[in-house]
């Protein structure tokens, strides 16, 4: 019944039916394939799942792969230089995304700004850093911004207020050092280069969102008396002592410690930004019956406002194969919807497009104050520069740099930002400067 | 006595004379003297050392050749190249003040390296080779420092020589004062500090390679000069030295090869801080190739990295010529 | 009454000699000790108490270390780019230090000086054309693109040092198995490996180590996530800004455990090379 040439001759029938009912199936979902990179880390192992589930049952035609590479910032330098790369590049800075663009390894948005209505959707300002010479080349992801996060507890212990104005932290931290705690634990010793926060905190606050416009648009220059009163006052205090007791700690403890000392009391405040998640040292798991809050960094004359930046931005890889798909792909990421989701599943910061509060209901109600308060704040004109995102390249890097100098007693705050002015003059003239929209 | 060498597992007893045995040897063929040599003098070597050489030229040479185009150029790193001639290298000859700092800072650290390492490896090297009991597990101790990634190193080596926590802290719990310094945030101290945490890394490794030479030397030569009545550090000097020299000058030029090239260490721990005090050339270029967008720029400095090292270069082969056993 | 003086003498001898490495030791441990109890403490103990005891202890890190890292994936790769360089290393390597060393050809020198200056080149110099170049070969993305980097970078070290080692050796035993008839090969795999191997075993391990340690050309040449190697799994435990601190030592003490094993086992046959005796005339 079963004789063997009978069997062979079944098994040869199905398989060859497999084999064009398989492919067949197939193709019926081919979609389009647009690559992403990501960085390889606990942020992007989140946002690679919720983008792919996102996105690939948004699309009928295309699906995207999430690729995750460690050191992506590097990893990407050298694809892109040699001519490889995903479709859609993560960039990890606006002067980045500029330098690109000029030298045409981005696919121009111009045309799908237009198609997809996204001069509508995002915050002007921030669109406007993706521009070189007025076509688009990047989208703008990750707003941040500076704040100050205090140890609430102890605050509440000793009666101290939050501060209205600058002088007020300034008396502030002297009372909190007469207490005998530290005032500030910020610690560089992981990233000296990442000490440039501070100084772009106080010039900012200090001098106000519209003088720094008119500095970054050359109009007034960077020696200008009001941001050289800024620097001195940040020297004095850190040469008082109140960030965390001077330059030997402020130069070498780590984030961890910085952020340990935050919660344990032993400092009372820790100037950072938006993206800085303090649960981890407060409360029980960390050995402490603490909790945290944050306040803006004073002005000079008490009113609100915030640094503003942004942390990352995208771009269509010019070789890409698929650069349609890739633009869908950007459209759907930049939506309230896949913006909401992201955030609450994965805490990465917003995109600076038109969000409803709604997309804040999940989240730590102090988080979502940051976004409101800054969002409000921007709203009304009251907002600042970041340095990491506004300053052009190379005065940038010496902003961070120089500034330790400063704080070792071995560089004049004269001459620092006599140095700042030079190389933004050089930039200016090399048409180097990000674009501001105005204000 | 003779031993069939071909069968031979172990190794050989090399007080006998030992002939070579093989069965079924092909019946020598007579063929002129000079091919013979020919053959064996030029055409074999040569094919010995042309796999490696070639592979070699595919990956560094061709790509270094294009690489060097670039020194001459303004480029920021993608798209197209500006050929400016001779400009980036007298932007770093006549003008850049960071260039010369850097520079400074490789030759203290070739000074250090030349030094410390040496010393603690030939020191450490010569004991173990005396010892008998736990050699076995001093070397390997010794050697561990040297298995574990950059990453981690420069991490444990930063608290360290924190002054909250670091042994300098430690220390003055205990009452000696003065040396909870902190180390990596002075401009004074920094880049001596990070040599030393990557001397900690480092050093088990030429001890190693030290120590491996010193086997290959006769004890013979330990036993005349015992007979002749040397002391230790005599037969240091007169006999295991000696013996060694060609690795310890070899070692040495590497070292100061590797010295201009140093980055890995001095970007984890301080990314070339407290203001610029501990930059290297390695540092600089990365920034400005990196960072600056100033690529073209840091590839003429970067050649003028291999050109410092090949100074070095010429000057150990020169000696060799001279007939140093080098 | 010279046998008590030498007697005596050693007796100082050897208690000095142990002294002092243990000291070495001490200084060489001290700070892998360190490692250890930061893999088990977690975070916020870290920022708190980076140097002592671990207060609770948090072996679960490990655990997590090796999931999040992806360990079991990139451990095998690694393991497989070591072996590959390492063989490929030695026997092209050996080859070239051998000819260099024992025949010294016309052109020897030119050679060596052309390895040595190479070597003074900055990676950066010629990173991006290599790129180019690979992609163009098609072996970007590929662990044999991978390894023929590495050998190609490590050749020039380890072809003067196996050349160093061989140079100690002496002529005689090659000699008379040629006038016997055995040709270079045989020669060289016969005679020539079974007296220097410790050299070759040398090299091996310092080669093989740069490249279990190596991350900056693999992360470059290699994006795809499965192929990665095992040092890239540090990048998994920072952020943006901070790392995690207790994971990357538990991932670290992870790693050197096979490198102590297979240290171990090496060092035993070592040892018994040098139980042999060295090489004499």
């Amino acid at each position: 019944m079963f004789s063997r040439n009978r069997v062979t001759f079944m098994v040869g029938l199905v398989s060859v039916l497999l084999l064009l009912i398989i492919p067949a199936s197939i193709s019926a979902q081919d979609k389009v394939q647009v690559t992403v990179w990501l960085n390889d880390d606990d942020l992007g192992q989140c946002v690679k799942d919720t983008i792919t589930d996102g996105f690939n049952a948004f699309s009928e035609t295309t699906e995207v792969n999430v690729e995750l590479q460690p050191n992506v910032d590097d990893t990407l330098r050298t694809a892109l230089a040699g001519g490889a790369g995903p479709d859609i590049i993560p960039v990890d800075s606006p002067s980045s995304g500029q330098e690109l663009g000029r030298a045409g390894l981005l696919v121009p948005l111009n045309g799908y700004v237009t198609q997809y209505g996204w001069d509508e959707r995002f915050v002007p300002w921030a669109l406007e850093l993706g521009r070189v010479e007025g076509e688009l080349y990047t989208l703008p992801d990750s707003l941040e911004t500076l704040v100050i996060w205090y140890n609430k507890t102890l605050f509440d212990d000793n009666g101290w207020e939050v501060p209205a104005t600058l002088a007020d932290l300034v008396t502030l931290s002297q009372t909190i050092a007469d207490a005998g705690v530290v005032p500030f634990s910020n610690g560089f010793g992981e990233c000296l280069n990442c000490m440039g926060s501070l100084p772009g905190a106080f010039i900012n606050h200090y001098a106000g969102g519209e003088v720094m416009y008119q500095a970054l648009t050359g109009e007034i220059p960077w020696t200008d008396p009001v941001f050289l009163e800024a620097i001195i006052l940040l020297n004095d205090m850190v040469q008082n002592g109140w960030f965390n007791g001077g330059t030997d700690r402020l130069f070498t403890d780590s984030f961890n410690t910085a952020h340990v000392t935050l919660g344990s009391g032993e400092a009372a405040m820790y100037l950072d930004g938006s993206w800085f998640n303090p649960d981890y040292v407060f409360g029980e798991d960390a050995g402490n019956t603490n909790d945290y809050d944050w306040f803006p960094i004073p002005t000079q004359d008490g009113e609100e406002m915030y640094v503003t930046g942004v942390g990352a931005a995208w771009g269509i890889n010019v070789t890409s194969e698929h650069p349609d798909e890739a633009a869908e792909y950007l459209d759907w990421a930049f939506s309230a919807d896949a913006q909401a989701e992201r955030f609450n599943n994965c805490n990465f910061a917003l995109a600076p497009i038109r969000i409803s509060e709604d997309a804040f209901a999940q989240a730590d109600p102090r988080t979502a104050r940051i976004y409101a308060a800054y969002g409000e704040a921007a709203a009304n004109g009251n907002y600042g520069y970041a340095n990491w995102a506004f300053f052009p390249a190379e005065m940038g890097t010496a902003f961070d740099e120089d500034i330790q100098e400063v704080f070792l007693g071995s560089m004049t705050p004269e001459d620092f930002l006599s140095h700042m002015q030079e190389l933004f003059t050089a930039a200016q003239a090399d048409g180097l400067l990000p674009p501001l929209p105005a204000r | 006595m003779t031993r069939d060498v071909l069968s031979s597992k172990e190794g050989v007893d090399t007080h006998e004379v030992v002939p070579f045995v093989k069965d079924d040897l092909p019946p020598k063929v007579a063929i002129p003297w000079s091919r013979y040599r020919f053959m064996q003098k030029v055409v074999i070597p040569w094919a010995f050392i042309l796999p490696i050489l070639l592979l070699h030229a595919l990956v560094v040479l061709l790509p270094a050749i294009q690489g060097v185009y670039y020194s001459f150029t303004e480029w920021s790193g993608f798209g197209a190249a500006e050929f400016i001639g001779l400009e980036n290298f007298r932007r770093i000859f006549f003008e850049d003040t960071d260039y010369g700092r850097a520079l400074g800072n490789n030759l203290l650290w070739m000074v250090f390296f030349m030094t410390v390492p040496f010393a603690m490896a030939l020191f450490a090297a010569s004991l173990l080779s005396r010892v008998k009991t736990g050699g076995l597990i001093y070397r390997m101790l010794l050697f561990l420092p040297y298995v574990i990634p950059s990453v981690v190193v420069a991490s444990i080596w930063r608290y360290l020589l924190s002054p909250r926590f670091g042994i300098g802290a430690q220390l003055s719990n205990i009452g000696i004062q003065g040396l909870d310094v902190a180390f990596l945030g002075r401009t004074d101290t920094a880049l001596l500090s990070i040599a030393f945490a990557d001397n900690w890394h480092f050093w088990g490794f030429l001890m190693v390679l030290f120590l491996t030479a010193m086997q290959a030397i006769p004890t013979d030569l330990y036993d005349a000069a015992k007979v002749d009545g040397a002391n230790r550090w005599q037969e240091f000097w007169n006999v295991t030295l000696p013996g060694i020299r060609p690795t310890v000058f070899f070692m040495l030029m590497m070292v100061m090869i590797w010295s201009f090239l140093v980055f890995e260490y001095v970007w984890l721990l301080t990314q070339g801080g407290p203001g610029g005090s501990s930059e290297v050339l390695g540092v600089v270029i990365f920034k400005n190739a990196f960072r600056r967008f100033d690529a073209g720029y840091a590839a003429a400095q970067g050649l003028t990295i291999s050109f410092f090292a090949s100074i070095i270069v010429l000057l150990y082969v020169y000696l060799r010529k001279r007939g140093w056993d080098i | 009454m010279i046998s008590m003086r030498r007697w005596r003498k050693r007796g100082q001898n050897t208690f000095i000699n142990h002294f002092i490495l243990i000291l070495l030791v001490l200084f060489a441990l001290g700070p892998i000790v360190v490692l250890l109890f930061n893999a088990v403490k977690n975070n916020a103990e870290i920022g708190r108490n980076p140097l002592g005891f671990p207060e609770v202890i948090h072996l679960e890190n490990f655990g997590e270390a090796w999931e999040k890292g992806q360990f079991g994936k990139t451990v095998g790769n690694s393991v497989f780019l070591v072996v590959n360089t390492v063989v490929l290393e030695l026997v092209l390597g050996g080859l070239a230090a051998y000819g260099l060393a024992r025949k010294q050809p016309p052109g020897s020198n030119i050679v060596m000086f052309y390895m040595l200056v190479a070597s003074t080149i900055p990676i950066w110099l010629y990173l991006v054309p290599l790129f180019f170049t690979w992609r163009t070969l098609n072996l970007l993305n590929t662990h044999l693109g991978l390894i023929l980097i590495y050998v190609a970078l490590n050749a020039p070290f380890s072809i003067f040092l196996l050349r160093s080692y061989l140079l100690g050796l002496s002529v005689d035993f090659e000699d008379a198995a040629r006038v016997d008839g055995a040709n270079e090969l045989q020669v060289l795999t016969r005679i020539v490996l079974p007296l220097t191997w410790p050299g070759f075993l040398t090299v091996g391990l310092i080669v093989g180590l740069g490249v279990w340690s190596e991350f900056q050309i693999a992360l470059i040449f290699v994006q795809e996530p499965d192929m990665f190697p095992m040092t890239t799994s540090f990048f998994k435990f920072s952020d943006r800004f901070s790392r995690d601190w207790a994971l990357t030592s538990a991932g670290a003490v992870m790693m050197i455990i096979p490198v102590l094993l297979l240290f171990l086992a090496l060092q035993r046959r070592f040892i018994e090379g040098l139980a042999q005796g060295g090489v004499k005339l």
